[in-house]
């Protein structure tokens, strides 16, 4: 019998098909687990941090996209908290809610006291999927250390230094705002509006057609 | 392990190479294809010509398929590939148009742009249509961005619609496509085949 290669092509697919229909494809993937090497290697090497600096950078730049998710109790986040963060504790991280939070941002960036807890965070949300997550390096005391009372670098001093200390002293006002509101006793302090975000981004927008 | 890029072997900018290697070998087979020619494409709608779809129909086949396999032998985390968010209404409207215009322009998007590098002057004025088509479209942006969202359904496959495994989906299309591509032959025999 004779085969031409048009119906040769049809069962080829047809059979392809047909391994796909009874095979796990499924079950490869579905936990969404990240690479346990790939975490410990970013652990290790410290790149799942993120250096305040560039958190206000992004801050004053209205940067989109990027969610800063202060992990600490929602009575600390009242004291003070960076400015547009969002209050999830962390043992309220993996609820329904929180997670409808975070849904629409790209990058998120978690604070805490200090580094400990927010890394626990960061290795909980990276297993459950998300891929652009950061810990806000020092938490909030570097934070707070660095923005209310900038130390003058010692002489001799390099140009990065000064340049970086300058703006530690120009950002302060703006990053310790909520601090001035809370401590006027004539003033609430502004409960941050959580803003639940489209998922669509610039980077995003790109169509793939014909 | 693939994607790549996800997982950091190759950096932003590399990526814009690969990015212009592999579009401008789409737009080269595009070309071979005879896509770059608005008379070929418009028979499609005839009934004349179904090499359009075929070849669409078998792009998404041989994509699909190498998708699955790839992750299924371990070599993709398929759930780290960037699906397109789905706005049903939003889209099928959105289709429509495209639909619409193709007919009426000969080209779509991609084409046009092949078209206008091997020199057809009807693909000038399509880009330009298209372009026209952008400006208004980002003018007229706030009041249309309820369309623009309409039935939006979040980054889900057929399966997650469906509820059913994605190599039965799988199955599904490939035998979608081919009985797309026996009732495409079809088709062109009894409105007659064209050449260009």
């Amino acid at each position: 019998m004779k085969v031409s290669s048009r119906n040769l092509g049809f069962g080829i697919l047809l059979l392809l098909g047909l391994i796909l229909a009874f095979s796990p494809v499924d079950q490869m993937n579905v936990s969404k687990v990240a690479d346990r090497e790939l975490l410990l290697s970013q652990l290790h090497s410290q790149s799942n941090y993120i250096e305040a600096e560039d958190v206000a950078h992004w801050i004053i730049d209205k940067e989109p996209g990027i969610t800063i998710i202060d992990i600490r109790s929602a009575e600390d986040f009242k004291k003070y908290h960076i400015p547009g963060a969002i209050n999830i504790p962390l043992e309220k991280l993996l609820d329904k809610e929180s997670l409808e939070l975070m849904e629409g941002s790209e990058t998120l960036i978690l604070a805490s006291n200090g580094n400990t807890k927010a890394s626990q965070a960061w290795l909980f949300l990276k297993e459950k999927g998300y891929d652009d997550v950061y810990v806000l390096h020092g938490g909030m005391n570097y934070w707070v250390q660095v923005f209310s009372a900038p130390q003058k670098p010692a002489e001799p001093y390099t140009d990065d230094e000064i340049f970086r200390y300058q703006f530690r002293l120009a950002a302060g006002p703006v990053m310790m705002g909520t601090v001035r509101a809370a401590s006027n006793t004539t003033e609430t302090p502004v409960k941050p509006r959580p803003v639940k975000r489209k998922r669509r981004s610039l980077k995003k927008k790109v169509d793939e057609g014909c | 392990m693939a994607p790549f890029f996800k997982y950091g072997f190759f950096t932003e900018q590399t990526g814009l190479i690969i990015a212009l290697i592999l579009g401008t070998g789409f737009g080269f087979w595009l070309e071979r294809a005879g896509f770059g020619y608005s008379r070929k494409l418009a028979l499609q709608f005839y009934f004349r010509d179904m090499t359009v779809l075929n070849v669409m129909f078998t792009s998404i086949v041989v994509a699909m398929l190498g998708l699955l396999f790839f992750s299924l032998f371990g070599w993709l985390d398929i759930t780290k590939i960037y699906i397109n968010p789905t706005y049903l209404w939003a889209q099928l409207i959105g289709g429509l148009i495209l639909g619409v215009g193709f007919a009426v322009g000969g080209y779509c998007p991609g084409t046009s742009v092949v078209g206008a590098v091997t020199g057809h002057v009807d693909a000038y004025f399509f880009l330009g249509g298209a372009m026209f088509g952008m400006f208004v479209f980002g003018e007229m942006f706030p009041s249309l961005e309820g369309l623009y969202n309409w039935g939006y359904m979040g980054d889900v496959r057929l399966s997650d619609v469906f509820n059913l495994s994605s190599g039965v989906v799988a199955f599904a299309v490939v035998v979608l496509a081919i009985l797309f591509f026996i009732g495409g032959q079809w088709l062109e025999n009894k409105f007659g085949k064209e050449e260009v």
